[in-house]
């Protein structure tokens, strides 16, 4: 398993647009994808499952990566936080 | 927060033809108790034809909304549900139209993250889609 602390830099948080992008990015991976923030966790290939966390911004998060692909997934992942200027 | 928005907001119709004329009458009920101006219906608008049907974040159900600079005057939700569905972009049917207007980034994520564990509340939204009207549906709001 791998993980990868975050600092959320998306001046509105993790709102509907910047999750679709990361759940779009998470479901390409066979791995096990978990985004974890205020002590709670959440399906990183779930629209709903990650809003629902209602991540703000300037927090810490924790991402979880599980599974024969990890490697790629997490690099596709971080690409997509940074690409999109969403966390780093 | 979700039952005490919405318990004025709600419609249910039977039938609307597209999914622009579906956002404008599901935000009807925010423009009325002056918690968004038209500006901001156009700018949900806008913010689909440029970004995709994203805002349908479960089967059946879209969450139209914008930007608070856009036209939010004050935090509101309203909720519009059809009998037969109505196609967004990408072929995707919707039933269940939540319009979130926040009047800042903090109650924006809010809002949407007490909505997205209502939606994911299987039981609720199985009711909230055979809901016949407006009081039925606010019975599923939690």
């Amino acid at each position: 398993m791998l993980k990868k602390s975050l600092l959320i830099i998306d001046p509105a948080g993790l709102h509907a647009r910047p999750v679709s992008i990361l759940t779009a990015e998470a479901i390409k991976h066979k791995s096990k994808i978990e985004i974890e923030f205020d002590n709670r966790k959440a399906n990183l290939k779930s629209i709903l499952s990650v809003m629902g966390l209602g991540v703000t911004p300037d927090s810490k998060i924790m991402i979880y990566v599980d599974g024969e692909d990890e490697e790629t997934a997490l690099s596709g992942l971080m690409e997509a936080f940074k690409v999109n200027k969403l966390a780093m | 927060m979700l039952k005490k928005f919405l318990s004025k907001n709600i419609q249910v119709l039977d039938q609307i033809e597209t999914w622009r004329e579906a956002i404008k009458i599901a935000a009807v009920p925010l423009v009325e108790d002056m918690s968004i101006t038209h500006e901001y219906i156009i700018s949900m608008i806008e913010n689909v034809e440029k970004n995709g049907s994203y805002i349908v974040i479960a089967p059946g159900v879209a969450i139209p909304h914008s930007r608070p600079e856009h036209g939010v005057l004050k935090t509101g939700l309203s909720l519009l549900k059809l009998k037969k569905g109505v196609m967004f972009p990408e072929e995707k049917e919707v039933k269940i139209i939540f319009v979130l207007a926040a009047n800042d980034n903090e109650t924006h994520l809010e809002l949407i993250s007490e909505l997205a564990n209502l939606i994911m509340e299987e039981e609720q939204v199985a009711k909230l889609f055979l809901a016949k009207n407006e009081a039925e549906a606010l019975e599923c709001i939690n």
